[in-house]
């Protein structure tokens, strides 16, 4: 009588575990179905730099440009405000510029 | 004996490194006053609308030019280009940069009659200019 009843609890028992192996392998599996990925792209970093780069080179070349042009600004001529002749239709852009 | 052989070696780094900025100094003396030279004769062609500024900083005509502006004009753009690669090189830009800074300075400059090449291929006076700055 002994013998059957902790053989028939042992039985229960390896039921219980194996329902609950289930129940948590099925926990894990939606689990995993449900994850959601949150990614940063921060490639936008790495592309600020050479802009600032060459903001700051843009301005080393305008303050060169207007130290060497700085003339400019002594021997300007006398402008004509009237002076607003259209160019001939069709006219020739050329003329030796590059 | 290595300690001589350093000093002198740097020496000549030096006096290489001067002179090379004298040379540049120098060049930059000269296309300064060979601008200067052209600078009254291109403001009056610029003024009765013969030549116009481009957007990449070359000077063009903008119509059929006479012998005399057309050499004028080969000059001053020759002279920019050297200017151009002289301050790239200085900077550590490139010549065609310089180009495009150098052409918004002289469209800032513009009076309102002046035409001016934008990056269309269009020809514009600056009063009809809408700046995107």
């Amino acid at each position: 009588m002994t013998t059957h009843s902790t053989a028939s609890s042992a039985a229960s028992s390896f039921r219980w575990l194996r329902l609950g192996a289930i129940l948590a392998a099925a926990t894990l599996m939606f689990a995993a179905g449900c994850k959601t990925e949150h990614k940063v792209d921060t490639n936008s970093v790495i592309e600020i730099k050479p802009i600032y780069a060459r903001i700051d080179v843009y301005l080393k070349v305008d303050k060169e440009l207007d130290s060497f042009f700085d003339f400019e600004e002594t021997i300007k001529p006398h402008v004509n405000p009237d002076s607003n002749k259209k160019p001939d239709a069709g006219a020739s852009t050329n003329g030796g510029a590059k | 004996m290595n300690r001589r052989l350093f000093m002198m070696m740097l020496l000549a780094g030096a006096t290489a490194l001067m002179s090379t900025t004298a040379a540049r100094a120098d060049e930059k003396s000269d296309l300064q006053a060979r601008f200067k030279e052209r600078f009254a004769r291109l403001s009056q062609l610029r003024g009765d609308g013969t030549v116009g500024e481009t957007w990449e900083g070359w000077v063009k005509s903008l119509k059929e030019a006479a012998p005399e502006i057309a050499a004028l004009i080969e000059a001053e753009n020759t002279d920019r280009a050297k200017l151009c690669a002289i301050i790239a090189k200085e900077i550590g830009a490139t010549p065609e940069e310089v180009g495009r800074r150098n052409a918004l300075r002289i469209f800032r400059s513009a009076e309102p009659n002046h035409y001016l090449m934008t990056d269309n291929g269009k020809w514009v006076q600056k009063k009809d200019l809408k700046s995107k700055e």
